[in-house]
């Protein structure tokens, strides 16, 4: 996946599909916006464009398409906070950047955004194995 | 910053509706049990700011590439 190069769009919001607006009642962690717009780019990669800052985007992207055993394991207590009554509605993505120390792609797979008809929540994965960091693309 | 002392089994309360516990001291170690609404979201403070760290971050690299 290398060299890393990610053309990432800036829509105006207005531009935003509205099936394609998230909702963050708590926002990203650590974070500010509630609302962003989720846009494709270059596959696999989407952006996660806050609605409320047009300066802040994240790139994202479908872990289980780098890492098919990707599992994640919440607490009770985010378990319940998830909009998701039914799991299998659930879109699952992780953010994604070049680590320069690294000088590789690397996946946030300790923190998922979990996307359940357009309420979105950034968890904590429980799971034992589940790095801040993991470098894909060898 | 309220700095407060509790002993195992007394309770501390945030607004009306988060009740923070001391459950056990042992050592250094000081276990902890928190009863928040489920619309609260509850961090470790090393995992919150990790993943604050990292999303900060994945948010740069675009702004660097205007």
């Amino acid at each position: 996946v290398t060299p890393f190069t990610l053309e990432v769009p800036r829509f105006p919001p207005t531009d935003a599909a509205p099936q394609s607006i998230i909702e963050f009642p708590h926002g990203l962690i650590g974070i500010p916006g509630r609302r962003y717009a989720l846009h494709e780019s270059d596959a696999p990669f989407l952006v996660l464009q806050s609605i409320d800052d047009r300066t802040l985007s994240m790139p994202v992207t479908n872990p289980f398409r780098f890492v098919e055993t990707y599992a994640i394991e919440l607490s009770d207590h985010d378990g319940a906070r998830l909009c998701a009554r039914d799991p299998a509605r659930a879109s699952t993505y992780v953010t994604v950047r070049h680590d320069p120390e690294l000088g590789r792609l690397v996946l946030n797979l300790r923190a998922p955004i979990v996307i359940v008809s357009g309420c979105g929540h950034q968890v904590i994965n429980q799971a034992p194995d589940a790095s801040l960091r993991a470098p894909i693309g060898a | 910053l309220l700095i407060i002392t509790r002993r195992p089994g007394e309770k501390i309360m945030l607004g009306d509706d988060i009740v923070i516990e001391v459950i056990e001291v042992s050592g250094s170690s000081v276990r902890v049990g928190i009863a928040a609404p489920r619309s609260v979201p509850v961090y470790r403070e090393e995992i919150w700011r990790a993943v604050k760290d990292e999303n900060e971050a994945a948010a740069a690299v675009d702004r660097d590439q205007r």
